[in-house]
């Protein structure tokens, strides 16, 4: 299969990949994996105040803060991943690149604090549900 | 009072260059100046493997850790007008160092506190102790910090206590321009003055910013609700007092606070 995860960096994430790494069936190399992470946008002021480029690195190295723990998660199991990283719109960002890249499955990690419905999900969870047609596997 | 004097904390992480905007947001805003103080934590992995010959050599080449961001910062901040002071602090000093430079500042902007595995950050519980004892107000900058504006709509969390008020009067300079105000209490009675019955919002009223109320019925989920609150209004700041214990580094907020700070919604201004 050919499996998208989604990942921010936070425990949300950590507990997903414990779950996934304890699950044979979703772990392995017979599945091919790409990781996202979906960076989100400076305050334009911020961004006016430090220039573009500076703005660039922040994305690409606030990114690999995100990767480095996972990069190394991957390299310990044996199993090779693909990394990418997009800026804003990020429940957008998964959506599309699941349907462009014709992936199988996205996992993703659910954030969500409350016993509010909506709330239970997190809004970026909420949005790739609406937006996606591959099939979701949510871990909390 | 009036905030002239900023003293913000820089790392080597990402979230610097966002809260390095936020400080210069704010000095504008209050014509104030702007200190930089940079200080992250000592590096476990060059320390561990400082014996073997290899890296040392990879640490000779490498120069000094975290060499590419402190440049990086630097650069962003040389020629700025206002002029905005460069200080660097090593290892362990940067918690010691940090507070007593804090002594001479009106505001702090700090990033969120550091984990146990966080690398290049400030030492764990350093947000924490800078709080705790500088006695100084401190705004800490969530990362991602994704707002435009600063203080233009403000949840307070109101509990009537010394620690709240502080920070409320820290916030006046902020709410002043404000477009809208919104305090949180929880309870059956919203809190007012023993004696006059003075209220918050009068008392807000007084320096001409106008709030509105939001009682909670139950002190329950109280970090619960107002994040929640946060998120309705689209807050870009959170005033609250805290509390704790600085002898005991690892648990030293209060649960609202902990659990506050773990998920921010917006910037937190926060006095001890």
């Amino acid at each position: 299969m050919k499996i998208l995860i989604a990942v921010d960096g936070s425990d949300y994430t950590k507990r997903m990949l414990a779950y996934l790494a304890a699950h044979d069936e979703w772990f392995g190399p017979k599945h091919s994996y790409t990781i996202i992470h979906g960076v989100l946008a400076v305050p334009h002021r911020a961004a006016a105040f430090v220039g573009q480029k500076v703005v660039q690195e922040y994305y690409d190295s606030d990114a690999e803060t995100v990767f480095r723990p996972i990069r190394a998660f991957f390299a310990q199991q044996g199993i090779e991943a693909k990394f990418v990283h997009t800026v804003g719109h990020v429940a957008e960002s998964i959506a599309e690149l699941a349907e462009e890249g014709k992936f199988d499955l996205v996992v993703m990690g659910s954030r969500g604090n409350s016993d509010v419905v909506n709330l239970v999900l997190g809004s970026v969870t909420t949005k790739v549900l609406a937006k996606c047609s591959v099939p979701v596997l949510l871990i909390r | 009072m009036a905030i002239r004097s900023l003293l913000l904390h820089l790392d080597a992480t990402p979230a610097s260059i966002t809260r390095l905007a936020f400080a210069h947001a704010l000095a504008d805003r209050f014509g104030a100046r702007v200190t930089a103080l940079f200080g992250t934590r000592p590096n476990a992995s060059r320390v561990a493997y400082a014996y073997s010959a290899g890296a040392a050599l990879r640490a000779a080449e490498e120069g000094p850790p975290h060499e590419r961001e402190r440049a990086r910062l630097r650069d962003l901040l040389a020629g700025r007008e206002p002029e905005c002071a460069w200080c660097e602090v090593a290892g362990d000093s940067v918690r010691h160092g940090f507070i007593a430079e804090a002594i001479y500042a009106d505001l702090l902007v700090l990033g969120p506190p550091s984990r146990a595995d966080d690398e290049g950050t400030a030492p764990q519980g350093f947000v924490e102790s800078v709080i705790l004892e500088s006695g100084t107000p401190a705004i800490i900058v969530p990362h991602p910090h994704r707002q435009e504006t600063i203080g233009a709509r403000v949840v307070v969390a109101w509990n009537g206590s010394t620690a709240a008020a502080r920070a409320l009067r820290a916030a006046l300079p902020l709410l002043r321009d404000s477009e809208s105000v919104h305090i949180a209490t929880w309870g059956a009675q919203a809190p007012v003055a023993p004696f006059s019955r003075l209220d918050v919002r009068s008392w807000l009223r007084r320096h001409d910013v106008d709030a509105e109320l939001h009682a909670g019925a139950s002190a329950a989920h109280v970090a619960r609700d107002l994040a929640a609150l946060a998120r309705d209004v689209g807050a870009d700041l959170v005033v609250m007092g805290c509390y704790g214990h600085s002898r005991i580094r690892e648990q030293v907020f209060g649960g609202v606070t902990r659990t506050l700070l773990a998920d921010p919604p917006a910037p937190i201004l926060a006095t001890h």
